[in-house]
C-alpha cells in the first residue's frame, strides 16, 4: 500500500504510515476528516473504529487525542455586516480560539476566547469561555433593555469565567488547569463596551484613523507600566508576550478583566476582535486597518475577515487565527 | 490481599519534532483489604503460601568454617519459615542433591530437615545449573504457591558450560524467583548476577561465615512478606511505537527491556515480569520512542498498569497514563522531570561501577580512574550508601569535580560490595 501522503510504500497491515505516519485508512485530504467527525468514536487520526476512542478521549490504537476537526475552520456570518472566522493556521494540531457572534434589535457582540495550549483541554476552555458570554449576552442583544452595555459585559466576562472553571480537569497529568484569554465587544447604538482578559485584541477602524482598544495583559505592558525598563528593553525578553492575566489557569494567578466603554463618531467605522495568531502579524492598528481598507468598497464583513486571516496564514501561520468584523 | 496504586511522574512537554518519552511510575503495594476495585485482586486469603528452596554449595572449598555456618544458618532460616509454608533443601556439588525434598514446615519436618543438614558435607565440584534444575522439579510439585530460591555459593560454576547454565536459567526463568549469594570472595559477582538477573533476585556478598545465619534471616523475611507473585508491569504503547527500555529503578537497577512477554494477538501490549510483591515501593522508568506529532498534539504514549495473574485469571490494577504533548514552548519542553533525571542518574553511576572495576582488573587504571571519578561525581549527590562503598576502593580528592584516585590497598571484600551492590538506588525526594 502505497502511503497517499508521502508516497512511501507500505506492508499491507499497517495502518498509518511508517514514514511520515499519515493515516494509511482514511483519505490524506478533508475526506477523512468529515468522515470521521460524523462518527465521534471514531479516530481521525488513523483511521481506527467506530470505537476506537476511549472514554479519556484517546485513541486505543495510535493513541491520539479525539481532535474536533469541525473547528478547523469556522466561518460565521450574521449580516453582511457582522462576521468572523477562525482558523487552526498552519503549525498547530488544532483549532484552541474560539468565536462567537450574535446580532439583533439590541446590538451586537462579538466574542473571542484563545485557549492557552500549555493548559488542560484549552480547546474546551476556549469554547465555554465563548459560549458562556454569548449566553450571557443574547437576551439583552434579541431585547434591548435598560441595562447598560458596561454591566451587560460585566456579566459576560463573569459567566465565561464559571465557565472556564468548569472545565473538566485530569487528575494527576502534569499541566494547569484549563486557561482561556477573551475579548468581548458589545455595541448598542453608536455605544461601544468592551472587555478583555488576557492578549485578545480589540481594533477600531476609522477611514483615516484606527486604534488598538485593548492593551494586552502581557508581561511586556506590567513592566514597562512599573517604570522599571523601557518598552524597547521588554521586547528583547522572551517573557515579553507571556500573559500575566487569563480566565481560570494556575491557582491564584489574576483574571481580572479590563474595560472599556466609547462611542462612536458619526460616519462609517469598524471594529475588529481577534486573537494574537491574527496580531503578531500585524503589530500596529495602522497595520492592521490598511488591511481592512484595502478591500473593495463593496466587500462585506466576511470578506474582510478572510481577508485578514489569509493574510496570517500567508505569512506562516503559527498560531490558531481568529478574526470578527463589525461594520457600522 | 494485596493492593496497589501508582502514580505517573514525568514532563509530557516535547520540543517540536521530539520523539521519546521519559515517564517513571512509583508503585506502592500494601495490603488495605479494603481498597476499591480490588476485591477480585487476591487470593481471598491473607495471601499466597510460600513454597522456599534452600540451594547451598557443599562443594570441597565449603570445608571447614562456611560449612559449619552454612548448616547453622539453614536450620534458622527453616526455623523462621511459618507453619503453612513448604520447603526444600539442595546440596549444590557436581549435582543437586536434594537433601529434603518439598514438605510443609511442620514441627516433624523441621525437625527432619535439622538431622539431614546436620550431615551437610563439603565436596566435589559447582555445577550450579544442577542444582537449579533440581529446584525446578520441587517448585513444579506446588505450582500455586510464591516460588522463592536462597542460593548460596562460595565458588564459581566450574563444572559445566556457560550454555548449560543458561539452558537451566531459561527452563527456571518465570517459576520461581532466585536471591544469590557468594560467601567469602572466590566466586564471580558477574556469574552470579546472571542467576539473580534472569531469576528476578538480589545479589549480594557475605564476606565472613558468621554473617550467613544474619543474611539468610533476611532474606526468608523479605519472602515471607511477599503476599502475591506472578505479578506483571503491563505497558500498553500506541501502534508504531517503540519501548526504548523499561527498567526498574528502585530499589534496584534492573533492566526489564528485553524481557517483555507480548501476545502476538495483541503486539500493543508488553507484559514485563516484576515478581513476588509484599508492602513495598518500586519505581519504574520506561522510555517510549513514538512518532512525533504537531504542536499543541497531545498523545496517550503509553498506559502502564500491574496485571495480577491468578490461575489463569488476569486482574488489572493500577492503570496510569503517559503522556505526550508538543509545544514550542522551549521554557516547557526543555525541562527534565527530577524524577527521570535521578533514576538515569542512578543508571549510570551502577553502570560507571561496574565497568570501572572491570577496568581495573583489566589493568587499565586510566580508565577506572575516569569511570569510578564519574561514580563518586552521580553518587556524592545522590547515593550515600553507595558513596560510602566508592570511598573504600578510591581515595577522593574532589567529589563534585569527579577526581579520584585508586586505591592500592582495597581489600577483595570492598571491591565485591561494590560490585553487587552497584545496582542499589536511592529513591527520587519528593518535592515536599
Amino acid at each position: 500500500m502505497i502511503c497517499p501522503s508521502c508516497g512511501v510504500d507500505q506492508i499491507n497491515e499497517a495502518r498509518f504510515c511508517e514514514d511520515c505516519g499519515s493515516s494509511l485508512s482514511a483519505p490524506a485530504s478533508g475526506g477523512g476528516a468529515a468522515s470521521a467527525a460524523a462518527d465521534p468514536t471514531a479516530c481521525s487520526q488513523c483511521g481506527a473504529g467506530p470505537g476506537a476512542i476511549g472514554a479519556d478521549g484517546f485513541c486505543t490504537t495510535c493513541g491520539h487525542e479525539r481532535v474536533d476537526t469541525s473547528r478547523n475552520r469556522v466561518e460565521i456570518a450574521i449580516s453582511p455586516q457582522l462576521a468572523g472566522i477562525s482558523d487552526i493556521g498552519l503549525k498547530h494540531f488544532r483549532n484552541e480560539d474560539a468565536l462567537a457572534i450574535v446580532g439583533g434589535p439590541g446590538g451586537e457582540a462579538l466574542v473571542v476566547c484563545d485557549g492557552v495550549s500549555r493548559s488542560q483541554n484549552p480547546d474546551m476552555a476556549s469554547a465555554a469561555g465563548v459560549n458562556a458570554a454569548l449566553e450571557a449576552l443574547r437576551g439583552a442583544i434579541a431585547c434591548p433593555s435598560a441595562n447598560h452595555t458596561h454591566d451587560l459585559v460585566t456579566a459576560a466576562l463573569d459567566a465565561a469565567r464559571n465557565a472556564v472553571h468548569a472545565v473538566p480537569v485530569v487528575q494527576g497529568v502534569d499541566a494547569d488547569p484549563p486557561e482561556s484569554t477573551i475579548v468581548v465587544a458589545l455595541r448598542r447604538g453608536r455605544g461601544v463596551s468592551l472587555g478583555w482578559v488576557g492578549d485578545s485584541r480589540a481594533y477600531f477602524i476609522l477611514p483615516d484613523d484606527a486604534r488598538q482598544c485593548t492593551v494586552d495583559h502581557s508581561w511586556v505592558n506590567e513592566v514597562v507600566a512599573s517604570g522599571k525598563i523601557s518598552l524597547a528593553e521588554a521586547l528583547l525578553s522572551p517573557l515579553a508576550h507571556a500573559l500575566t492575566r487569563s480566565l481560570g489557569g494556575p491557582p491564584n494567578s489574576s483574571e481580572e478583566p479590563s474595560q472599556l466603554d466609547f462611542d462612536l463618531p458619526p460616519g462609517p467605522s469598524c471594529l475588529v476582535v481577534c486573537s494574537d495568531g491574527l496580531w503578531n502579524y500585524l503589530p500596529d492598528a495602522a497595520s492592521l486597518a490598511a488591511l481592512v481598507r484595502a478591500q473593495p468598497a463593496e466587500a462585506d464583513a466576511l470578506a474582510r475577515a478572510r481577508a485578514l486571516v489569509e493574510f496570517a496564514r500567508d505569512r506562516g501561520g503559527r498560531d490558531n487565527i481568529t478574526a470578527a468584523v463589525l461594520m457600522v | 490481599m494485596t493492593s496497589f496504586s501508582a502514580q505517573v511522574a514525568q514532563n509530557q512537554f516535547l520540543a517540536q519534532g521530539a520523539d521519546l518519552v521519559h515517564a517513571v511510575m512509583s508503585v506502592t503495594s500494601g495490603s488495605a483489604t479494603a481498597a476499591a476495585g480490588l476485591a477480585s485482586a487476591g487470593t481471598g486469603k491473607a495471601g499466597q503460601t510460600l513454597v522456599e528452596a534452600i540451594i547451598v554449595d557443599c562443594s570441597g572449598s565449603m570445608d571447614g568454617e562456611k560449612i559449619v555456618q552454612t548448616r547453622q544458618a539453614v536450620n534458622k532460616a527453616i526455623d523462621l519459615l511459618r507453619d503453612d509454608a513448604w520447603f526444600c533443601v539442595i546440596a549444590g556439588s557436581a549435582a543437586g542433591k536434594l537433601l529434603m525434598p518439598l514438605s510443609q514446615a511442620t514441627a516433624k519436618n523441621r525437625l527432619a530437615a535439622e538431622q539431614a543438614v546436620r550431615h551437610l558435607g563439603a565436596s566435589g565440584g559447582t555445577a550450579m545449573a544442577t542444582w537449579l534444575r533440581t529446584a525446578l522439579v520441587e517448585f513444579r510439585k506446588m505450582p500455586d504457591g510464591i516460588h522463592h530460591a536462597l542460593l548460596l555459593t562460595d565458588g564459581k560454576d566450574e563444572g559445566e558450560r556457560e550454555s548449560t547454565l543458561e539452558a537451566a536459567l531459561a527452563e527456571c526463568e518465570g517459576h520461581f524467583q532466585c536471591d544469590a549469594r557468594g560467601v567469602g570472595t572466590d566466586w564471580e559477582p558477574a556469574q552470579l548476577r546472571k542467576i539473580s538477573a534472569k531469576l528476578l533476585g538480589t545479589l549480594d556478598i557475605i564476606p565472613n561465615p558468621n554473617e550467613i545465619e544474619a543474611d539468610f534471616r533476611r532474606v526468608i523475611e523479605s519472602a515471607m512478606g511477599k503476599s502475591v507473585s506472578n505479578v506483571s508491569l503491563r505497558l500498553w504503547t500506541p501502534l508504531g511505537a517503540k519501548v526504548e527500555f523499561c527498567r526498574l529503578v528502585y530499589p534496584e537497577q534492573f533492566d526489564l527491556t528485553n524481557r517483555a512477554v507480548v501476545d502476538p494477538k495483541t503486539p500493543q501490549i508488553r507484559d514485563y515480569p516484576t515478581g513476588a510483591w509484599g508492602e513495598e515501593k518500586r519505581d519504574y522508568h520506561m522510555a517510549i520512542r513514538i512518532t512525533p506529532g504537531k504542536v499543541g498534539q497531545r498523545m496517550c504514549a503509553g498506559r502502564v498498569s500491574l496485571v495480577i495473574n491468578e490461575r489463569g485469571q488476569e486482574t488489572k490494577v493500577a492503570e496510569s497514563m503517559i503522556l505526550a504533548t508538543w509545544t514550542d514552548d522551549e521554557s516547557q519542553s526543555a525541562l527534565i522531570h527530577p524524577a527521570v533525571a535521578h533514576y538515569t542518574g542512578q543508571v549510570e553511576l551502577a553502570t560507571a561501577i561496574q565497568q570501572g572495576l572491570k577496568a581495573r582488573e583489566q589493568g587499565d587504571e586510566a580508565r577506572a580512574t575516569q569511570l569510578l571519578g564519574r561514580a563518586v561525581q552521580i553518587a556524592a549527590t545522590s547515593n550515600p550508601d553507595t558513596m560510602k562503598l566508592l570511598r573504600k576502593v578510591v581515595e577522593v580528592e574532589d567529589e563534585r569535580q569527579g577526581t579520584v584516585k585508586l586505591r592500592r590497598d582495597v581489600k577483595k571484600e570492598d571491591e565485591f560490595a561494590l560490585d553487587t551492590r552497584s545496582t542499589k538506588t536511592a529513591r527520587v525526594q519528593r518535592p515536599t
